[in-house]
């Protein structure tokens, strides 16, 4: 056994506590090596990936729409952008000064631009987008003048027929922050467009498609490294409407020049075959790039061209409401098809006076001559007997108050004086008066042209009240039907088949008999049925008249139910009757 | 010429453990400078391998003669790293800009790398008089001058990662060398109060790597972009590495300075904790073998070196793994005998033969 001097002992003291000192700091090295490698491994792997990864979006083509006789209403064409890779251009000052020549916008905005819109290294940045043919071929021939820069191909939008049935085919936009929130998930990204009004915006899932990406692996610096893989775009589905492009072709003839709706529909089934809006506009404004100045137009047009009338105008029914009111008198009991009342001209009650449109009277009426004559007298007494809460009621029958749920976005719903509907508005005062006005379709009442088109519809069709849609199916890009609008019966209304058969007759003689308001409707051809209306709307200094036809045809056995709506004219005989003759023309094929 | 019996003596542990790290390292510098084109891949290997060879041959050189020949020239030695460092100060400072290297016929040499084994030798020296009483304030103030003016310069360079690595070195060595306790914590107190002060004679680049350390997200894309990108590199390594030239933070270059001062995170990306736990146990080993040789020297003189010399090889290894992992921030000090780089290698290399000469003649007398 070896014995050490104690000095040498207490030498080695110092040493032991600095080795113990070193084993603690790399054993700490090694733990949280192991925290970072081991325990978040993982998550260090996935940032690791996502540092190289750069996904390229490939829009996809958009679903077409056609009409319900595969008319194109709206496709797609190539648009070109001229784009550049600022990493393969060499001599960036050059290139600034032959691109900004060809696209007529100098050396400085094209530098601006590239600078704004840069995102990562390798991704061409787009400088101008959707140029014309000459300037596509004027950077093609200087290729070997211009590396860098490149014409890219992208679907755009084109609506064949512009204004035709702008409303309901909709337009197209990029994505707002809102959008977004809610579509994120769908897998939508910035600068993306989507629909934002009609059916662009109301088959969005299925007119999308899906959008292919190149996923691409960059280095470091951002360039380029390999590419990794492709997944192609898959253009969207195929939408047919229901409308018929020569019937809605004749719709918008019938408005052109005016502001006003026409619906058309089938009553047995509830398609729309026709819908207008005047004034429409090019949907292909909206489509990007946009021409800021013409959307502005647009927006602060006082005309509101943008909004679609046949379902987001309310206005008063009128005299259109007669059928309504007849109906509810009837099956309430408060008269028959007997009942007559005297029409001296005007009406007394209490110490006011209330005309009928016809200043020398329409003598003793019953009630088909009633709706003929359009016989403000009549309905005046009618509307006391019936009583507010029953007109009130059979008008929400008929669902006047609520939406239709057709497959449009930006519905609204109309308006019935119900006793709720009071409440709510604070209207708590409601004289024998206010019952007269009611009876003649004015007052509180409001509707849209095309809760008018079902009212009538289902006036035609024995109270049945279906679920509109301008969709008739949806086929997938090979021509597979994915998804087909069978006809959905809202609500069957209970009336008793005479009832409903006193005011078809009555609808009947307005447009056939020569006393009828609605004589400028008739056809030869065709036995049409059908109520005209005039409404006055605004204060006393500002009032304006809107001009209503509402009919069906053949009146033996409906086909079609038709509402045409002119803003600020005089009679809906003379103005609403005629415009609708032309309609009905159209769709029977026959001369005006 | 000399005398061959002490070799017996070697520690072979530190000779095998050296040689591994340096075969090990030419894989992941030829891994780490992989993109820089196939002639520079070739180009690094070749020199590392060339500067190996002479490291190896000056250690085999300097195990060969006896330390105490370096104790007696010491100062010497000491004085001519002074002078050199001073030379790099003016150089660098003709050249309007930081610089570290002094360049002499076509090669460029670091010579703050040898100053610090020159400041261990000549610390050593000193330390191991006889002639002062220890506890008296005139042997601390004549070590701490000794150790203060090759750092001051060091630091003037601007390199405060080497400076700051001497700072255990010249610790360690005082403890052992048995300084008055007292002294120590006043020295250590002092240090520690001024730390602040220190602050404002940072060169702006100094401070911003010290506030990003603290906080990476502070400039992800410039300041930070190293810190968080050497991070994900180790920590997407996982258990057992991505393998060999696979690892994408490396061969994407999405790493800073991958074949030199980060090369332990390639180590870290393409053989996972697994690597790194093997390439910390070989250097654990030599670290420990040098405490060995300095607990068994022969004299105070070796054991002072020989403690010096291990506890600047851990200084190194630690404080570039630490920044490499975003335990301290980054200063720019290569990892031993793994960095791509003929200085550090070589320097490396020139200790680790002090350190053989210690142990081979700790039974001589």
């Amino acid at each position: 056994m070896i014995e050490y001097p104690k000095d040498t002992i207490s030498r080695q003291y110092p040493l032991v506590v600095i080795g113990i000192a070193i084993m603690g700091v790399l054993l700490t090295l090694t733990v949280y090596l192991w925290y970072l490698q081991v325990f978040h491994g993982e998550e260090y792997f996935q940032m690791a990936a996502s540092n190289r990864l750069r996904l390229v979006r490939k829009p996809a083509p958009r679903g077409l729409i056609f009409d319900r006789s595969g008319t194109i209403l709206a496709d797609n064409r190539p648009g070109f952008d001229v784009e550049v890779v600022p990493e393969d251009v060499g001599n960036m000052a050059l290139m600034e000064q032959r691109l900004g020549k060809i696209l007529l916008i100098g050396p400085d905005k094209v530098r601006e631009r590239m600078k704004s819109r840069r995102s990562y290294a390798y991704l061409p940045i787009t400088v101008e987008s959707d140029v014309n043919m000459e300037t596509v071929l004027a950077v093609e021939e200087r290729q070997q003048l211009l590396p860098g820069v490149h014409i890219g191909v992208y679907p755009r939008r084109r609506y064949i027929y512009g204004g035709i049935a702008a409303h309901l085919v909709g337009s197209i936009g990029m994505i707002s922050k809102d959008e977004l929130e809610d579509l994120r998930i769908q897998g939508y990204v910035q600068q993306d467009l989507v629909g934002k009004t009609g059916v662009e915006k109301s088959y969005e899932r299925f007119l999308s498609g899906e959008s292919g990406v190149d996923a691409i692996q960059v280095d470091g610096r951002g360039y380029l490294d390999k590419a990794l893989y492709r997944n192609e775009p898959r253009p969207g589905n195929n939408v047919f409407l229901t409308i018929d492009l020569e019937l809605q072709r004749a719709c918008e003839a019938a408005l052109a020049g005016q502001t006003g709706a026409v619906v058309a529909l089938d009553p047995r089934n509830g398609e729309i075959l026709a819908m207008a809006s005047s004034p429409t506009y090019d949907p292909g404004v909206f489509v990007p790039p946009v021409d800021g100045e013409m959307v502005r137009a647009l927006m602060s047009d006082e005309n509101h061209p943008l909004m679609n009338r046949a379902i987001q105008g309310v206005y008063p029914p009128g005299s259109t409401f007669k059928p309504i009111i007849s109906l509810a008198a009837l099956e309430k009991g408060a008269i028959t098809g007997r009942t007559t009342f005297e029409c001296p001209g005007y009406f007394m009650l209490g110490r006011h006076l209330y005309h009928c449109w016809y200043a020398k009277g329409h003598k003793r009426v019953d009630l088909p001559d009633g709706l003929m004559f359009s016989c403000n007298v009549f309905f005046y007494n009618v509307g006391l007997r019936t009583g507010r809460d029953d007109i009130a009621g059979m008008a929400c029958e008929f669902g006047m108050d609520e939406l239709s749920g057709i497959d449009l976005p930006g519905e609204r719903a109309g308006v019935v004086p119900t006793e709720r509907w009071r409440k709510e508005n604070g209207i708590t005062s409601w004289s024998p008066g206010d019952t007269v006005v009611m009876a003649i379709g004015q007052g509180y009442l409001l509707l849209t042209p095309l809760r008018s088109a079902l009212i009538m519809a289902a006036v035609a069709n024995g109270g049945k009240l279906f679920q509109p849609h301008v969709v008739r199916q949806v086929v997938s890009p090979l021509g597979d039907p994915l998804y087909i609008l069978q006809p959905r019966l809202v609500k069957q209304i209970e009336m008793e088949e005479r009832n409903l058969a006193l005011v078809r007759e009555g609808l009947r003689r307005v447009v056939n008999s020569r006393y009828g308001t609605g004589q400028k409707c008739k056809l030869e051809k065709v036995e049409i049925a059908g109520k005209t209306g005039t409404v006055q709307v605004g204060s006393e200094d500002n009032r304006k008249n809107h001009a209503w036809f509402v009919g069906y045809a053949p009146y033996g056995n409906p086909q079609i139910a038709l509402v045409v709506l002119l803003e600020g004219k005089e009679s809906g005989g003379f103005f609403a009757a005629p415009a609708a003759k032309d309609i009905f023309a159209t769709y029977f094929k026959v001369k005006k | 010429m000399f005398d061959l019996s002490p070799m017996r003596h070697i520690s072979w542990g530190i000779v095998a453990c050296a040689a591994a790290i340096i075969v090990v390292s030419l894989f992941f510098i030829y891994s780490g400078s992989q993109g820089l084109g196939e002639e520079v891949v070739i180009r690094y290997v070749e020199r590392q391998v060339i500067w190996g060879v002479i490291g190896i041959m000056i250690a085999a050189f300097l195990a060969l003669i006896d330390y105490r020949k370096l104790a007696s020239s010491a100062f010497l030695i000491y004085s001519a790293f002074l002078v050199l460092l001073v030379i790099v100060l003016v150089v660098s400072d003709l050249r309007r800009g930081a610089g570290r290297w002094l360049s002499v016929g076509g090669f460029t040499i670091q010579p703050s790398e040898f100053a610090k084994i020159a400041l261990i030798l000549a610390l050593a020296k000193y330390l191991s008089r006889e002639d002062l009483p220890r506890n008296s304030p005139a042997y601390m103030v004549g070590a701490l001058l000794i150790a203060a003016i090759p750092m001051v310069l060091i630091l003037k360079q601007p390199d405060l990662g080497t400076a700051l690595a001497l700072v255990p070195v010249v610790f360690a060595m005082l403890i052992v060398a048995r300084a008055s306790w007292a002294h120590l914590l006043y020295i250590f107190t002092v240090v520690t109060l001024s730390l602040p002060l220190g602050w404002s004679f940072l060169k702006p680049y100094q401070q911003t790597r010290i506030k990003v350390f603290l906080n990476p997200q502070l400039d992800p894309l410039r300041a930070g972009y190293n810190a968080i990108q050497s991070l994900i590199a180790v920590g997407s390594g996982g258990i057992l590495g991505r393998g060999w030239l696979q690892g994408t933070q490396t061969q994407l270059r999405f790493l800073p300075e991958r074949h030199t001062d980060f090369i332990f995170c390639v180590v870290a990306e393409e053989t996972g904790f697994a690597g790194c736990i093997i390439l910390i146990a070989l250097y654990a080993t030599i670290i420990f073998i040098g405490l060995r040789i300095a607990e068994q020297a022969r004299d105070e003189f070796g054991r002072l070196t020989a403690l010096g010399i291990t506890v600047l090889l851990t200084s190194h290894v630690v404080i570039n793994i630490g920044m490499t992992i975003g335990l301290l921030p980054i200063t720019g000090l290569p990892l031993p005998l793994m960095s791509y780089g003929g200085s550090s290698l070589v320097s490396v290399c020139i200790c680790l033969g002090i350190l053989e000469s210690i142990c081979a003649r700790r039974f001589v007398f």
